[in-house]
C-alpha cells in the first residue's frame, strides 16, 4: 500500500534582514533593509517585515526604497552570517530525517512520508522545529511552514501566513485554498508566465482548471502543459530529493556590478579574471568542466550584451576559461558603459582525468591542484594570477552566497 | 550608523560547558559590559577559524571576532542606538 506523502516545506521568514536584527537589537521593529549601502549602485537584497509593509521589495533600488520609507535604515550584507545560520537550519532539519531538499539559502522540503502518522504528527514536529530554531539560532528569527501531501501545496502552504505561520492543506480545506489564491502563489508561474496565461483568458486557478488540457499542451508544450493542468488541481508528484542524492549542478556561474561604469577592457578583463578564478575554483572543487562558455555584459542602460562558445573539450582550468573570454570580449565594439560583467558556465561534465598531449598541458594539470590546495589552506586568493594585483577596487567576495559545501 | 573599528582588544570570557562567552571588553581604555550575546557564529579562512559575537553593551551594540591562529580579539563594528 502506497503511504500517503507528508511533505514540509520551511521558509526563514526575510532571512537576511532577520539575521541582521537578531545581531542587533537595535533594528529590531524597523524598516530595515539588506542592500548596498544607501546612495550606491546595489540593489534590495532582502527587508525586513517592517520594510515590506512599506511596499519595498527585493531587487528594488536603495533611492526607490527611500522615497517609499524616509526612515529606512540601510545594512551592508554579511554573507558570513546567513551562510552559518543558513547551515544550522539544514543541520536542525537533519536531525529529524535525510529526506531533506535544501531549497535555497533559506528554504527545504522534508520529507516525513513513514516518519509521522499524519499532518498532526506532521504539525508536532514543524512546532518543535520552531522551538530549535528559537533556541539555537535565536529568539528573533522565526520560519514558515506549510505541511500538504506534495510539495507545491506545502510551499504554498507556508507563504499563507507569516511571518511565524503553520499552514496544513488538506483534502478539506484544498479546495477553498486554490480557489482564493492568485496564479502566481504556485511556485513555477512566475510574471512572464502569468502574462502568457493572461492572453490566454486565464486569469484564476479555477479558470486554469478548466482550461482544456490539449490546448494548455498546444500553448505550452507537453511537460509544461501537464505540470500545469496538474497545478490546478492541487497534484504535485515531484520527490524530494535528498541532500545526500543532490543533481549535479547544471550550471556555475559569477557576477559583477562595478562600483561605477566602465569603458576600460583593462577594468572589464581584470575582473572577468576574478570571476573565472572564484568559478573554475567551484568547477574543480565539485570536480565539474564546462563545455559551454558564457561571457555577459551588462551596460549602464541595463541592455545586455556578451558572447558565447562551446568547445570540442571540457575545461575547468580557470585561467583558459579566462583566455576564451578575454578573445571574445576584446572583439565586442562597446557602445555603451559597462555596468555589470558576469559569467556562466554550462554544459556540464565530470572532469575526465585524460593525461593532455602537450608537455606544457601536462605541467599546468599538475600544478592547478597544488595552486588550489594552498588556497584551501590559506584562504581563497591567496595565490592568484599576477593580473588580479593590479585590481585593488574589486571585494575579495564576488557573487552570491553559497548555500553549502 | 555601523562605524566600522577594525582594533585589536582584551576580552574577557567565560569557557561554558560548550560555548565560549564574552563577558566584557576594554577598548579606548574604556570597559564595557557585555548584556547579551545576540549571535555567535565563525566562518573559516583557508585553514583559520574566525568566531564572531554580536553583543549588547548598555545602549550599543558591537561585533567582536576571535582569530583562532593568532589568538587575538579584535573590535570589528560598532552600532550606536540614536
Amino acid at each position: 500500500m502506497q503511504l500517503k506523502r507528508i511533505i514540509l516545506h520551511l521558509d526563514m521568514d526575510s532571512f537576511f534582514a532577520t539575521v541582521e536584527q537578531q545581531a542587533n537589537p537595535f533594528l529590531r521593529g524597523k524598516p530595515i533593509v539588506v542592500s548596498g549601502k544607501e546612495g550606491s549602485r546595489s540593489v534590495i537584497v532582502a527587508s525586513s517585515r517592517e520594510a515590506k509593509k512599506w511596499g519595498i521589495k527585493t531587487a528594488m533600488l536603495p533611492r526607490e526604497a527611500k522615497k517609499l520609507c524616509p526612515t529606512l535604515i540601510f545594512v551592508e550584507p554579511d554573507g558570513v552570517k546567513y551562510e552559518y545560520l543558513s547551515r544550522k537550519f539544514i543541520e536542525i532539519l537533519k536531525l529529524y530525517t535525510d529526506k531533506v531538499q535544501v531549497f535555497s539559502i533559506d528554504e527545504a522540503f522534508l520529507d516525513l512520508t513513514g516518519f509521522v502518522a499524519d499532518f498532526n504528527g506532521a504539525r508536532e514536529i514543524a512546532l518543535e522545529i520552531k522551538r530549535k530554531y528559537k533556541n539555537e539560532l535565536g529568539d528573533w528569527i522565526s520560519c514558515s511552514v506549510g505541511i500538504a501531501g506534495n510539495k507545491l501545496l506545502a510551499k504554498l502552504a507556508s507563504d499563507l501566513e507569516k511571518p511565524d505561520g503553520l499552514v496544513i492543506i488538506d483534502e478539506k480545506n484544498k479546495e477553498q485554498i486554490l480557489d482564493k489564491i492568485k496564479l502566481t502563489d504556485f511556485c513555477g508561474i512566475g510574471r512572464q508566465l502569468e502574462k502568457r496565461l493572461d492572453a490566454l483568458g486565464i486569469n484564476s486557478v479555477s479558470k486554469l482548471k478548466d482550461y482544456p488540457l490539449h490546448n494548455l499542451i498546444n500553448e505550452f508544450g507537453n511537460v509544461a502543459g501537464h505540470r500545469l493542468h496538474d497545478m490546478s488541481f492541487g497534484i504535485d508528484f515531484d520527490p524530494v530529493v535528498s541532500y545526500l542524492n543532490e543533481y549535479e549542478p547544471k550550471s556555475v556561474s559569477r557576477a559583477y556590478t562595478l562600483p561605477r561604469n566602465t569603458w576600460e577592457i583593462e577594468e572589464i578583463l581584470a575582473v572577468l579574471m576574478h570571476l573565472c578564478e572564484k568559478a573554475g575554483r567551484e568547477l574543480r572543487r565539485k570536480k565539474l568542466s564546462a563545455k559551454t562558455l558564457i561571457f555577459y555584459l551588462r551596460y549602464a542602460d541595463f541592455s545586455h550584451g556578451g558572447a558565447r562558445k562551446t568547445l570540442p573539450r571540457y575545461v575547468n582550468d580557470s585561467f583558459e576559461i579566462y583566455q576564451i573570454g578575454e578573445c571574445l570580449l576584446k572583439k565586442i565594439n562597446l557602445k555603451k558603459p559597462v555596468r555589470l560583467i558576469g559569467l556562466w558556465l554550462t554544459n556540464l561534465s565530470p572532469s575526465s582525468q585524460q593525461i593532455p598531449l602537450w608537455r606544457e598541458e601536462r605541467k599546468k594539470q599538475k600544478l592547478i591542484p597544488f595552486l588550489d590546495k594552498i588556497n584551501d589552506i590559506y584562504g581563497e586568493l591567496t595565490i592568484k594570477p599576477a593580473f588580479l594585483l593590479k585590481l585593488k577596487r574589486l571585494r575579495k567576495k564576488v557573487g552570491g552566497f553559497k548555500v553549502k559545501d | 550608523m555601523y562605524e566600522t573599528i577594525g582594533q585589536q582588544v582584551e576580552v574577557l570570557v567565560a569557557f561554558m560547558r560548550d560555548r565560549v562567552l564574552p563577558l566584557s571588553f576594554r577598548w579606548n581604555n574604556k570597559k564595557y559590559s557585555i548584556n547579551n550575546v545576540n549571535l555567535a557564529y565563525y566562518d573559516r579562512e583557508g585553514r583559520k577559524k574566525c568566531y564572531h559575537y554580536s553583543v549588547t553593551s548598555d545602549g550599543s551594540c558591537f561585533k567582536l571576532s576571535f582569530d583562532t591562529e593568532s589568538n587575538q580579539w579584535f573590535l570589528q563594528e560598532a552600532f550606536y542606538a540614536a
